[in-house]
């Protein structure tokens, strides 16, 4: 087995690249990506979602049972807390770097003893609407952690910086195990592109089709093109795909 | 205090465009490009000085300047995201005061390097505030329990009780204001008028607030919502949808001179748990400081919601 990984990103329009506060990591060698969304109302949200994906990638949760996964955000929102240059901050920075941050988080792992074979297990952990689909012989059999495009809101949960707000939500954290085959392909997408990959599938669409056909340049003017229709909801976007390959680097062929 | 209840031929190019209104009003983004714009109109009579039923210290007048100062504040939070980078401009803001209408008439009532301004941007109230006062407030200490800490609060205008409650020279004045910049910003969310005050008014306000609500950017027409302090130990009257149930005249007069809460912001309101009936309009009526902030907190933060498109928790 072999990953292909694939990133194609854009800012939300009318913002500049240095305000993209979607963040991903991967490591195709251990089999592990993430992606996160930093909520723009809140404070450093760019920085949190990195440190996020960067630890669910190199430092993941041992597991993803709630206390464990709980834990883990502690010390990844010390990280932030150390990061922040509190003497120099002005009294609003100041007053809302004391209300936190907040992310989403999707993150894979595929199983480490599978890595060899041409199928195997692997688990997801997902807190808000950044999105896993799992498309296998060209069909959607897995959309965590929300499967309708109406199900999207303005208000999901996050996982913040101040431990007793990611407490709250310990209910609605998704952690989820799977199989994997050879051919498959896994798509980490933030919520605006989520919501229009659901939206095509729910209208008889196959989205993943459109996805993998785009390179960074096409997927800029197709984003444009969903929002100028309002397909889009005008946010930051972000496509992470894995694709599961023979060692050979083909796709094993489909029965 | 209860937990509020919140209840010849037309151009076909208007006719298409007054539909395209209809169809969708309320919905633009805000964004630096096209931010939107709050005006708070504020009573500074002298009744403003007196308290709320109930109370023996504060004045209206006080707590009403401690309220905007603590919007002001949240504004400039909202805005602000990043270490070193300044809070964006999503927003113009003004504040306003009538009182003492004989001598100098209904004008802009920020102090300091803003004093005498109409609108102001964001950034503009980050660099400029008059001072920075120490308060107290009780805050959770993570265990179930809550301990009192010290909070910056920044303030940008102090309490005025005057004489007199020129109201429709003051909503005049906002729609002079906001003429000027709805020709600067055609496209953006409609601004918002939040009109305070505690007693009847000099003169009838009715046609300049119709003249106001008239205004419109393509996104829809100038949102005017009225507050109405109370000095009577009565329960606050919030967002209304019928003029029914208003005891007097002067009731039904803010009640008509207030625009519906858009659909939107509507469905917002239900889903933090309030009932709120279909038409309701942007009024509350014999307001308690509670339902002040209330107002104000709401008023705001749920048309940033939606008009930043961002997402936080509730």
């Amino acid at each position: 087995m072999k990953l292909d990984v694939g990133v194609l990103h854009l800012p939300k329009a009318g913002a500049t690249a240095a305000e993209y506060e979607d963040s991903f990591d991967y490591s195709a060698g251990s089999g592990i990506a993430a992606v996160s969304d930093g909520a723009s109302n809140n404070f450093e949200s760019r920085r949190w979602a990195n440190l996020l994906v960067h630890a669910f990638v190199h430092r993941s949760p041992t597991d993803f049972t709630p206390p464990k996964v709980l834990d883990w955000v502690d010390t990844v929102a010390a990280e932030w807390s150390e990061s922040i240059p509190w003497q120099d901050l002005t009294v609003f920075e100041e007053a809302k770097a004391a209300l936190g941050s907040a992310a989403t988080l999707v993150g894979l792992k595929f199983g480490s003893s599978s890595l060899r074979r041409s199928e195997g297990a692997w688990r997801c952990l997902a807190i808000g609407d950044s999105c896993l689909f799992q498309i296998t012989r060209g069909q959607l059999v897995k959309s965590l952690p929300i499967a309708k495009s109406a199900d999207f809101d303005i208000h999901p949960p996050l996982l913040s910086t101040r431990p007793e707000n990611s407490k709250l939500i310990t209910d609605r954290l998704i952690t989820e195990r799977g199989r994997w085959r050879t051919g498959d392909t896994f798509y980490l997408l933030t919520d605006a592109i989520a919501a229009w990959f659901l939206l095509e599938f729910e209208r008889g669409g196959s989205p993943w089709v459109t996805l993998a056909s785009l390179d960074q340049q096409s997927f800029a003017s197709f984003v444009d093109d969903k929002r100028a229709r309002k397909l889009m909801r005008n946010d930051d976007v972000t496509v992470v795909t894995l694709s599961v390959r023979t060692r050979s680097g083909a796709h094993r062929r489909q029965p | 205090m209860q937990p509020l209840t919140w209840r010849g031929r037309v151009p076909t190019l208007w006719v298409v465009a007054r539909m395209g209104n209809m169809m969708a009003s309320y919905v633009a983004e805000i964004s630096r490009d096209r931010p939107g714009c709050i005006l708070f109109l504020l009573d500074q009579s002298l009744s403003m000085g007196e308290p709320f039923a109930g109370e023996t210290k504060t004045s209206k007048a006080v707590t009403l300047a401690d309220a905007i100062n603590k919007l002001l504040m949240s504004l400039v939070l909202r805005c602000t995201q990043n270490v070193n980078e300044g809070p964006r401009n999503y927003f113009d803001i003004g504040v306003m005061g009538y009182g003492d209408s004989w001598e100098r008439g209904p004008g802009p009532c920020l102090g300091g390097a803003l004093g005498g301004r109409d609108l102001v941007s964001v950034k503009d109230l980050a660099d400029n505030y008059v001072r920075v006062e120490e308060r107290t407030r009780m805050v959770s200490d993570g265990a179930g329990g809550l301990v009192e800490t010290k909070v910056k609060f920044p303030v940008w205008f102090d309490p005025v009780a005057e004489d007199g409650t020129p109201m429709r020279e003051a909503i005049q004045l906002a729609r002079d204001i906001l003429r000027l910049w709805i020709v600067e910003h055609r496209r953006s969310y409609p601004p918002i008028v939040i009109n305070i005050t505690d007693g009847e008014p000099n003169d009838d306000p009715t046609e300049a607030a119709r003249k106001l609500m008239d205004l419109e950017t393509e996104d829809g027409s100038v949102l005017l919502y009225n507050l109405h302090l109370s000095g009577l130990a009565a329960s606050p009257l919030l967002f209304p949808a019928t003029s029914s149930g208003l005891p007097d005249e002067f009731a039904r007069m803010l009640f008509q001179m207030s625009s519906p809460v858009p659909s939107q912001i509507q469905k917002e309101l239900r889903l933090e748990g309030y009932s709120i009936e279909s038409g309701a309009k942007g009024f509350v009526f014999n307001s308690d400081a509670v339902a002040l902030i209330q107002f104000l907190d709401i008023g705001t933060r749920l048309v940033l919601d939606s008009g930043l498109g961002e997402r936080g928790p509730r």
